[in-house]
């Protein structure tokens, strides 16, 4: 810069974008989390528009191959008409991969969202109240967390029998005491804080302080754990599946139990384990993907 | 029902106790504080860290929590005791009555919520009007503390205003219902210097334009010296000296205060190491017997192991120790004069 001269610096006035709008903009340019972007919109696109993208009914039996001997049984290996091959009864693999997407989202949003719900209110009540109902609470919250998540959705379907809602509701279960504790933690941490005894001293009636100066301050985290536990959902969804507690209806194509009813021709047809597996895959690795993301983004402390 | 009665000052606390029951023990935060604040006036109330300031204002707005509780004593708002009002009475009277501000401005706003929501918060919750009207009385509000721009100001969140900013936000919160009377927990105690002054320069003005009483805690007595009319000086949970401001800087009795005043650097003056009471805050858990302030103080003697009494020493002059007025140590036995030695004698006398 030459002698003399002055650099002027304007600073524009900031537009005021919020929390929220930050957090979105610190989100777009995370690489990784554009990534889950992708692959969650590919998983959720297929769900949605499952009957646009299958050429065929997924629960219906295919011919077997022209060129193939007769007598011979499934599977099949893909062709033009059936692109994933076609499994042990004839049925179009492809078809079955997109709508088990369906299935897949149906059960882990479901199941996460009523996890949410239960344990976001187990943790309300016991950070709000304290003392014996926080105690009480917490304790039933840590006997939960000290079984293996998969065990406990297991015994819960032994229980209920098997099915979709009853899977739902054996994967929010073992989902639940996390955003009980996590709720319950923030809002223990934010009693303290020194803007809600500012509110108390302006006269905020105790319900309004919870429900509108402590809950929305303690959602970050939930919302991340909520995205994370998409992703472990989605994966215990498809275990409970293989370990063969999936819908009792074996026309329902979910992604667990085709992997399952695939094992014996693991040499023989690969392709039967490959895209489903792939497909289970790319949903959980999304969600993840997002969740990670989505926490750097949310807590600027964890910038580099 | 309240009656405003001119001859009742509009605060009084009496004889109030609040206590800290820890697995430890019993903290005796606040044992025994009277104080009153008239109509409009400013009480200053030092002392150091833990010594009972804070508590006391908690006390006066029902805030204190678990393990904390209030003990004994009474807080009369214009002759209504605010410890016997129900909880929704107590409500209403934060905030429109008695307002607060903290001295951590940069914690003390919900980061969720814009400037303009909380003060609109503040306004609706004492006053029935709408929604919108609450919103303009917020700009109106940050105008008056002096933000430019308040329109804009409000649509922003915390984190977008400074240190600064964000005190003059607490304050215009704190006003929004014209309260009688303001408690300021170390208003300017997080701020930078310039800062400082520019809200204590509003305070004031404030004070005047709505004819408000302050309670302004601070360990700050150049706030103090700025802003006060009378000044409470608190140790260990008790009062033990308070007075106008002007005695109690002119004519400090208690050694306490002249040790505070003392550890004041002054401009102009050629001194190697600041004067420092010596020794620190006794433990809470294991207060001494007697005077609470003997260990640290110069002029300790054998009578301070009884407690020495809050008495009037001069008209409106009040100190918890056992020199004489001119600041002599007692004289006991029959040379001895005046109320003050008599009392001396008679608790040395007594069997401890």
């Amino acid at each position: 810069m030459a002698s003399g001269t002055v650099a002027v610096v304007r600073v524009a006035p900031r537009a005021s974008r919020g929390l929220w709008g930050d957090a979105w903009r610190r989100l777009l340019r995370n690489r990784p989390a554009l990534l889950g972007f992708v692959f969650i919109g590919v998983f959720v696109g297929t769900a949605v528009f499952a009957p646009l993208l299958a050429p065929h009914d997924p629960g219906a039996l295919y011919p077997p191959p022209p060129d193939a001997s007769s007598g011979a049984t499934g599977p099949y290996p893909p062709r033009p008409e059936h692109l994933m091959g076609q499994d042990l009864q004839g049925r179009d693999e492809f078809t079955r991969v997109v709508y088990g997407a369906r299935i897949s989202l149906l059960v882990g949003l479901g199941s996460v969202i009523f996890g949410v719900i239960i344990g976001g209110f187990v943790g309300a009540i016991a950070g709000a109240a304290g003392g014996r109902a926080d105690n009480v609470l917490m304790r039933v919250v840590d006997v939960l967390l000290a079984i293996p998540g998969i065990l406990l959705a297991i015994g819960i379907v032994a229980w209920l029998d098997r099915g979709l809602p009853q899977i739902t509701i054996a994967v929010a279960v073992t989902n639940a005491p996390i955003f009980a504790r996590l709720l319950r933690g923030g809002l223990l941490a934010i009693r303290e804080s020194d803007y809600v005894l500012a509110a108390r001293s302006v006269g905020v009636p105790t319900r309004r302080l919870l429900l509108r100066h402590m809950l929305p301050n303690s959602l970050t985290p939930i919302i991340v754990a909520a995205t994370l536990a998409l992703a472990t959902a989605i994966i215990d969804v498809a275990g409970l599946g293989f370990l063969g507690l999936g819908p009792p209806d074996p026309r329902t194509p979910e992604w667990g139990t085709m992997l399952t009813d695939s094992t014996k021709f693991l040499r023989a047809a690969p392709y039967l384990i490959f895209f489903p597996g792939l497909a289970i895959v790319i949903s959980a690795v999304g969600f993840n993907l997002l969740g990670d993301g989505l926490r750097e983004s949310l807590d600027p402390r964890l910038k580099k | 029902m309240t009656v405003h009665r001119s001859d009742r000052p509009l605060l009084e606390i009496q004889d109030l106790r609040t206590h800290f029951f820890t697995q430890d023990g019993t903290v005796k935060a606040v044992d025994g504080v009277s104080y009153e604040i008239g109509d409009g006036k400013t009480v200053g109330v030092v002392g150091e860290s833990g010594c009972g300031k804070s508590i006391t204002a908690l006390s006066v707005m029902r805030l204190i929590e678990q393990p904390g509780r209030i003990v004994g004593g009474s807080v009369l708002l214009r002759g209504r005791d605010l410890l016997r009002v129900d909880d929704a009475e107590m409500r209403d009277i934060r905030g429109n009555q008695i307002s607060m501000i903290f001295q951590e401005p940069m914690t003390s706003l919900n980061p969720v919520y814009t400037c303009g929501d909380q003060i609109s918060e503040a306004v609706s919750l004492h006053e029935a009007v709408g929604r919108r009207q609450a919103w303009e009385r917020a700009v109106e509000m940050l105008q008056l503390v002096g933000i430019p721009d308040p329109a804009r100001r409000a649509k922003q969140y915390p984190h977008e205003l400074s240190g600064g900013m964000r005190q003059r936000v607490m304050i215009a919160m704190a006003l929004s219902t014209n309260p009688e009377l303001l408690i300021a927990d170390e208003p300017t105690t997080a701020l930078d210097v310039t800062i400082q002054a520019q809200i204590l320069e509003l305070m004031k003005s404030l004070r005047e334009r709505n004819r408000m009483a302050i309670m302004l805690i601070t360990h700050d007595l150049g706030v103090i010296a700025e802003m006060a009319d009378d000044v409470v000086v608190m140790y260990a949970g008790q009062v033990v000296e308070q007075s106008d401001a002007d005695t109690v800087f002119a004519k400090p009795h208690h050694p306490y205060t002249t040790g505070l005043l003392a550890s004041i650097p002054r401009l102009g003056e050629k001194r190697q190491r600041l004067e420092v009471i010596q020794g620190v805050v006794p433990n809470p858990l294991n207060l001494p017997k007697g005077c609470l302030f003997k260990r640290r103080c110069p002029h300790a003697m054998p009578v301070c192991d009884t407690p020495p009494p809050l008495q009037e020493i001069a008209r409106g002059h009040l100190s918890r120790c056992w020199l004489t007025p001119a600041g002599e140590p007692p004289a006991v036995g029959p040379e001895a004069t005046g109320e003050l030695a008599e009392a001396a004698a008679s608790a040395l006398q007594a069997p401890a």
